[in-house]
């Protein structure tokens, strides 16, 4: 027998102590070298006695007289079910410190009794099938053979902690009905929790453990349903982790996690999600793949993201999600699909190669009240994936915000230094007369459909106002071309300078009166329409007669600059028109 | 597993390390927070209720060494939601807490004069006193819920463990 084999319960107990213990701050360094060296002594000590070696029968005996069975070697196969008519005296089966060398099973739902093995080492297979267990503790020993437990139930308490599997565990379709414990352990082979439920009684907040726990092999929690929540913190998966149609239902804990190979969440349900903080960084370092999950709400604070990254799909709730401060680095870094109720924070994370579609992300990435710096990078990422009208948009959010920015920061002293509180005085006014008169009313040449509402709307407050000034307007033949000098379409003719033929036709009703004003001031704005409707003057110097004619100065010479402003803005907002203008102007 | 964290924004809130302008707030409105903190308001509450009924009954037929790590989890489980704890400060907390609620329960439980406290209100009341003193003294709000859900196992494990023995442990 080897040595590091003959007190496996002691072994195993240190063994757990150690691993707690080497997380405490230090200082506590002299306890940690006390118990590694009772550790090594106690483990390794030469003068170590040989525990009784029993068979199975006698096993079977010493349980049904006693419950008990403590610090024995069983030669054979143990068969747990053969227990099923111990007396009822004894409602749990207590096991410590126990060797097995041959196969342990437990068969069918016959042996309801809680079991309490500690400190044991199993070197053949341990197969638990179809069984119902008001408890089941397997804690503190090693595997060296597969265990397998399929379709079993455990009714109350399960710990599985401290342990150390040395082959493959499955948990196919086990049902915890309570919180399961699996803390502090070590997988070395490949690891299954497949189909099964935990937590189904538990209150939302009871979390199943998997903290500290060191998968070395593929760790497969497929199809599993967690129905309270779920701890993972400082694990680590040294290969694949698959959780493919996980249900996570209340929230689980990922903080301090290393996924070393690819972690797969395709089609997971998660509630709270928390894969990290500023303390707790969790490094996915190879291909991190959320496909079609669906999160209540989402925590990758600070979270490496090393390989492609794939969110597509993905559907945040109304919490959102937060990527603050996360790596999002690898070039296949994919958001396409993603939809989020909630805001969808990117603040100082790093995203150079990051695939999203404003028209799906956009309303949430704006929710999280970006600043300056996110938005730039988002507006480079959308022109970089060629979605132009999402860059569009993009930018008029960038160019608010930076104006924002710019006259939210405060100006140098006027007593301590006049040079610098000028020259920031006079770029805060220059910014407010870029807002009012470009930022404002075109969206910093972004919206193009704002322009234009603006413009139609200037048009139709100043035709009725014009049709309710009275009968200013009328129609005349237009002057021949020949005339000279003739007067511009907001300068007032004179009904008595009028020539013969042509006399203006003023309206009768007031529909008619507005027509003509609808007409007149599209063409004072636009510099287009007919030209045959004049503003006439009866007397030129009753008062009222030059403020219009002031007025309708005015009118012409704000329609061109809303022409120019509907030109600038077209041409930046119009995909076509920009290449086309490129294109003439090299 | 080497522990891979990492500190890049200390002066961030964190929820177990009380800011400067919190602390200034709470002694403002002490009055009401030991109003709100009154052991018998929180008995009363309907989040402490449930919290204790569904973790005092779940745990019938748990020993007093499950009960033992059931409580530990529990601690563990309110300190991971929400603050930014590392685990190894995280399970020195738990200890922390755990240390420091046993000996309040020892004041409260275990004078001479009074040995047998056994009814369950009495415990009740006995353990939401010492829990809310175990959260003054080691820095740590618990929610009524908190409250109930610490509780409901703390109850269970006075009424599995002798009194005696539970008196005379350090």
């Amino acid at each position: 027998m080897p040595r590091e084999l003959k007190k496996p319960g002691i072994c195993m107990a240190l063994y757990s102590l150690l691993r707690r213990w080497k997380k405490q701050p230090t200082g506590t360094a002299g306890h940690i070298s006390i118990i590694a060296l009772a550790a090594v002594l106690t483990c390794t000590s030469a003068h170590s006695t040989e525990p009784e070696q029993i068979t199975a029968q006698e096993a079977y005996h010493q349980l049904r007289s006693t419950g008990l069975l403590s610090s024995v070697t069983i030669i054979g196969g143990v068969d747990l079910s053969k227990l099923s008519d111990a007396s009822p005296a004894f409602e749990t089966f207590q096991i410590n410190n126990v060797r097995f060398k041959g196969p342990v099973r437990l068969i069918g739902s016959g042996f309801q009794r809680s079991l309490r093995i500690e400190g044991a080492l199993f070197e053949d297979t341990v197969l638990f099938e179809a069984c119902i267990l008001p408890s089941l503790i397997l804690r503190n020993s090693v595997w060296s053979a597969p265990l397998t437990v399929r379709g079993c139930e455990i009714q109350g308490i399960s710990r599985f902690d401290g342990n150390r599997y040395d082959s493959d565990a499955r948990f196919h379709k086990v049902k915890f009905r309570r919180r399961a414990s699996f803390g502090d352990s070590t997988f070395r082979g490949r690891v299954e929790f497949l189909a099964s439920e935990f937590g189904i009684d538990d209150p939302p907040r009871k979390a199943t453990s998997f903290s500290d726990v060191i998968f070395e092999g593929p760790a497969l929690f497929n199809n599993t349903i967690f129905h309270s929540a779920v701890k993972f913190q400082a694990s680590a998966f040294e290969q694949d982790a698959s959780f493919l149609n996980v249900q996570m239902r209340s929230g689980v804990s990922f903080r301090n996690v290393h996924f070393k190979g690819d972690a797969e969440f395709r089609f997971c349900n998660i509630g709270r999600a928390d894969f990290g903080n500023r303390d707790n960084l969790t490094l996915f370092a190879e291909r991190a793949d959320f496909r079609g999950c669906k999160f209540s709400s989402a925590q990758f604070e600070f979270t490496e993201f090393r390989g492609e990254t794939s969110f597509v799909n993905a559907r945040f709730g109304a919490a959102g999600a937060t990527f603050s401060n996360a790596n999002l680095g690898n070039i296949f870094t994919d958001f396409g699909g993603v939809h989020s109720e909630g805001p969808l924070i990117l603040s100082d994370a790093y995203f150079p190669a990051l695939q999203l579609y404003w028209r799906e992300l956009g309303s949430a990435l704006l929710a999280a009240k970006p600043d300056a710096k996110v938005l730039a990078a988002l507006h480079a990422r959308l022109k970089a994936v060629g979605d132009t009208a999402g860059a569009l948009d993009a930018s008029y959010y960038l160019a608010h915000q930076r104006f924002t920015e710019d006259v939210s920061t405060k100006l140098p002293s006027l007593l301590k230094d006049i040079p610098a509180f000028l020259d920031a005085a006079g770029q805060r006014l220059v910014h407010y007369g870029e807002w009012l008169i470009w930022g404002w009313p075109t969206g910093y040449g972004t919206k193009l459909g704002r322009i234009t509402l603006i413009a139609l709307t200037c048009w139709l407050i100043s035709a009725i106002a014009v049709a309710a000034g009275g009968r200013l307007l009328a129609r005349v033949t237009p002057p021949a071309d020949s005339e000279s000098n003739p007067p511009k379409g907001y300068e007032p003719l004179p009904l008595e300078e009028l020539p013969e033929g042509r006399e203006p036709e003023f309206p009768a009703s007031w529909a008619a009166r507005l027509y003509l004003a609808l007409g007149f001031t599209f063409r004072l704005l636009f510099k287009v329409g007919a030209d045959n409707i004049r503003y006439i003057t009866r007397d030129p110097n009753i008062a009222s007669h030059t403020r219009w004619q002031t007025g309708f100065r005015i009118l012409w010479h704000f329609g061109s600059g809303l022409l120019l402003l509907l030109t600038l803005t077209l041409a930046n907002s119009s995909p076509m028109i920009s290449r086309l203008i490129g294109e003439l102007v090299p | 597993m080497t522990n891979h964290t990492r500190s890049l924004h200390h002066s961030r809130p964190d929820r177990y390390q009380p800011d400067p302008w919190v602390a200034a707030a709470a002694l403002i409105l002490l009055p009401i927070s030991v109003l709100a903190s009154d052991p018998a308001t929180i008995i009363n509450s309907q989040s402490f209720n449930e919290a204790f009924r569904d973790y005092y009954e779940a745990l019938d037929s748990y020993t007093a060494k499950d009960l033992e790590f059931e409580l530990s989890e529990t601690i563990d489980d309110i300190l991971s939601s929400g603050s930014h704890l590392t685990r190894a400060s995280l399970d020195y907390r738990v200890r922390q807490i755990e240390r420091a609620l046993f000996s309040q329960l020892r004041k409260q439980l275990c004078p001479p004069s009074s040995p047998n406290k056994r009814d369950l209100s009495e415990l009740k009341l006995s353990s939401v006193q010492s829990i809310n003193k175990t959260g003054s003294s080691t820095g740590v709000t618990f929610t009524h819920e908190e409250i109930g859900m610490i509780s409901g196992v703390t109850v269970r494990l006075l009424q599995h463990k002798p009194m005696e023995e539970f008196c005379h442990e350090s």
